[in-house]
């Protein structure tokens, strides 16, 4: 079925469509939600409450996009909106000097390259992990996370420079990735 | 949003690996998610409620009414004519006949106008049940004297009846307001050990006359106050054998049991109504009251439960040169040429539960249609197993792919786990049954049902076409479906009822699946029908 066939018929409210459309995109959108959630059933719940606003707004989809980045935005924001609601989350966010957070010393399994990165990330602090999230991997710039977070574009840059310093620290420290110390450049270690 | 050229290459192995990273959420999202796009209808089980509690109401309704009917009684009766009228035949005013005693004697007058004004019954069963006549006319003194609806049981059996209770409510003072009184006399017919009581209103003896005529066995009182002060209550412990009422002269005949035997000046046609001659102005009238013998029932009742076993049958070949054959040969003992024998399922409990209208067409055949409620279930044996592609449509050009995550396998998976398919129906099954041999008492039947139905819930698993998989996928699922069910059962009266035990196969027709979806299921259960019947008319 492709992608206007299946946008037609969640335009219509057809369950087999919705399905098919929820099938082809959730493994990828759970796995964004993963990043920012405390946990997996956290981040069902987010892909769930993620999909309700597409499906109910997908009549604002504009075609010229692509679908998977429409949704994509979607389920970032419903991410962002569901972190927010957490008090402690804006508060770390928010918080300049987050070096002294300790790094939760977690035993990565060892199963692909990609969910060891992904477990990586996810030691990181709340507010690391948020900023690093938008801006590494998502592409916002700091002005936009400054918007989306409600900080400083000041506070975006420096969270996420420190985030990057210590999931880089992390990854060496699992042995996913080396440092070239001449031409700082990342390597992918080799296992 | 920022664009990536800027960014290092640690950025862009980050997004590399985190965009490559797939996780598949488990199915209660998708539920959760399905139920919150499509909340389920409840009208249909609420239509469902409401409809069996109709039914129930209904029956339970129509049911006192007819009881009420039958109680306070009375109709038809025939004294001349026929030989059946010979062995129904009150003879004279002693007694009522004992050949009467396996009939009814009912008999209806209806009197006047305003009939509903004035209800009077009397329950002159065997059993000893309570006489009731109730006066409701309460609406003003210069209404006519008397209107009256009278309905009146003569107990076949000549025997004494105890406590046998004449009610005579006027409504309140109602009654005694009228301008006209209302005596009350009793009489003792000596020669014929009769008692007869004579109610007559305005003033004139003859014009309104209540007689009940009894076997002198009981204390009937020689005589009633008088002058309006008619009594609430008159209870006789005497056996009533007759009651007969008449109105004023002006109105209608009275009833004069001397003449019963005489030819009808006045008699009860077969529709019960009560014809008068055209001597109205006499001042009795005489009656003749027309036996009749009841009119067959053919209508019934019927509810009915019958726990059964559900199993289903699947239908669908293999592809033996496929790779999940291959795989399937390799983990089976045997080489399954079927889909039924490539998986692992087991029967469960189902039950279905019913009611239906009943109609006889003929001494041994009834034809009968309803509504039905179905549950049944089955077990199947699966293996858990980590998210997969679980393709359901069929192989080939024209047909539109239909894949599902799927996280149970047929085999070959990590754990064992059994997965319970549940299937909830309603149908409308209509059908007939015929009594093979027996008679009214105890008979065998034999009876075939079509049931046109429409499921009420979707989710169960289905196996995919390659036989790997179990997926729930609801649209394909049919919601429409027709089912058959033949039984053979025994039949027998108890009490006012009739029981029916017997075996009972379904069959479902239709496939549970849409034609997109190559595999056919056949759902059938089979089971003990225990049914009741009331009849009803």
């Amino acid at each position: 079925m492709t992608e206007e066939v299946l946008i037609k018929g969640c335009l219509r409210n057809e369950a087999s469509s919705q399905q098919e459309l929820y099938h082809r995109y959730s493994p990828k959108m759970l796995s964004v939600c993963y990043r920012y959630a405390k946990s997996r059933e956290d981040a069902e719940d987010m892909l769930q409450e993620g999909f309700i606003k597409v499906f109910t707004q997908i009549h604002q989809f504009q075609s010229r996009g692509a679908l998977e980045g429409w949704i994509r935005r979607i389920i970032v924001h419903t991410c962002i909106n569901n972190l927010k609601k957490n008090k402690k989350f804006s508060e770390s966010v928010d918080i300049i000097h987050a070096s002294s957070v300790p790094v939760r010393d977690e035993n990565i399994p060892s199963i692909l390259q990609a969910k060891q990165v992904v477990e990586c990330i996810r030691l990181l602090p709340m507010g690391y992990r948020t900023v690093l999230n938008l801006y590494a991997i998502e592409g916002y710039s700091h002005k936009e996370i400054a918007d989306i977070l409600d900080i400083e574009e000041s506070t975006s840059r420096s969270q996420y420079t420190r985030a990057k310093a210590m999931l880089e620290d992390i990854l060496i420290k699992k042995n996913i990735i080396t440092k070239q110390p001449v031409r700082s450049n990342w390597l992918i270690a080799v296992h | 949003m920022a664009s990536n050229e800027h960014k290092e290459g640690f950025e862009i192995f980050l997004k590399e690996k985190t965009d490559s990273y797939k996780m598949y959420p488990s199915e209660k999202v998708w539920s959760n998610l399905n139920d919150h796009l499509h909340p389920r209808k409840k009208w249909p089980y609420l239509a469902m409620a409401v409809i069996f509690l109709g039914l129930g109401f209904g029956g339970k309704i129509y049911d006192t009414r007819y009881n009420t009917q039958q109680d306070g009684l009375i109709t038809r009766a025939q004294i001349h004519g026929d030989e059946t009228a010979a062995d129904s035949k009150i003879s004279s005013k002693k007694d009522v006949r004992k050949t009467a005693a396996e009939n009814s004697i009912l008999a209806e007058q209806h009197i006047n106008k305003i009939v509903a004004d004035n209800t009077i019954l009397a329950d002159n069963s065997s059993s000893g049940k309570l006489a009731l006549i109730r006066k409701m006319n309460a609406r003003g003194s210069t209404r006519k004297p008397l209107t009256l609806r009278q309905q009146i049981q003569a107990s076949s059996n000549n025997g004494s009846i105890e406590n046998d209770a004449i009610i005579l409510d006027p409504a309140g003072s109602g009654m005694q307001k009228q301008d006209n009184t209302r005596n009350i006399l009793s009489e003792t017919d000596k020669t014929s050990s009769q008692q007869i009581v004579d109610i007559t209103q305005d003033g004139r003896r003859s014009s309104s006359t209540l007689r009940i005529v009894n076997n002198s066995t009981g204390d009937v009182p020689s005589s009633f106050p008088s002058e309006g002060k008619l009594p609430r209550t008159y209870q006789s412990n005497g056996s009533v054998n007759r009651l007969t009422l008449s109105s004023p002269a002006s109105d209608v005949p009275a009833l004069k049991p001397h003449s019963l035997n005489a030819p009808s000046e006045t008699t009860f046609n077969s529709e019960s109504k009560f014809e008068a001659n055209q001597n109205t102005g006499s001042e009795n009238k005489t009656a003749a009251i027309r036996v009749k013998k009841p009119g067959k029932n053919r209508l019934g009742w019927q509810i009915y439960l019958s726990p059964s076993i559900s199993y289903r049958n699947l239908y669908g070949t293999i592809n033996k040169n496929s790779y999940s054959a291959q795989i399937l040969y390799a983990s089976l003992p045997g080489r399954p040429q079927n889909v039924n024998d490539a998986v692992f399922q087991s029967p469960s409990i189902g039950t279905e539960l019913g009611t239906a209208m009943v109609y006889n067409i003929g001494k041994h055949l009834r034809i009968k249609g309803g509504l039905q409620f179905n549950y049944s279930q089955y077990i199947i044996s699966a293996y858990s197993y980590s998210a997969e592609i679980a393709p359901l449509s069929a192989a080939g050009i024209g047909h539109t792919e239909i894949n599902a995550i799927s996280f149970h396998r047929n085999f070959d998976g990590y754990s064992k786990t059994q997965l319970t398919n549940e299937h909830f129906s309603i149908s409308i099954p209509v059908g007939a049954e015929l009594i093979v041999f027996g008679n009214k008492d105890f008979a065998f039947n034999i009876g075939a049902t079509l049931q046109p139905g429409f499921m009420l819930n979707n989710q169960s698993y289905m196996l995919s076409t390659n036989l790997k998989n179990y997926a729930k996928v609801p649209s394909l699922y049919r919601t429409f479906n027709v089912n058959t069910a033949i039984e053979a059962f025994l039949s027998f009266n108890m009490g006012s009822v009739r029981w029916n035990v017997g075996p009972q196969l379904r069959y479902q027709l239709m496939s549970s699946y849409k034609e997109s979806y190559p595999i056919k299921e056949h759902l059938y259960d089979y089971g003990l029908k225990i049914g009741v019947t009331k009849t009803i008319r």
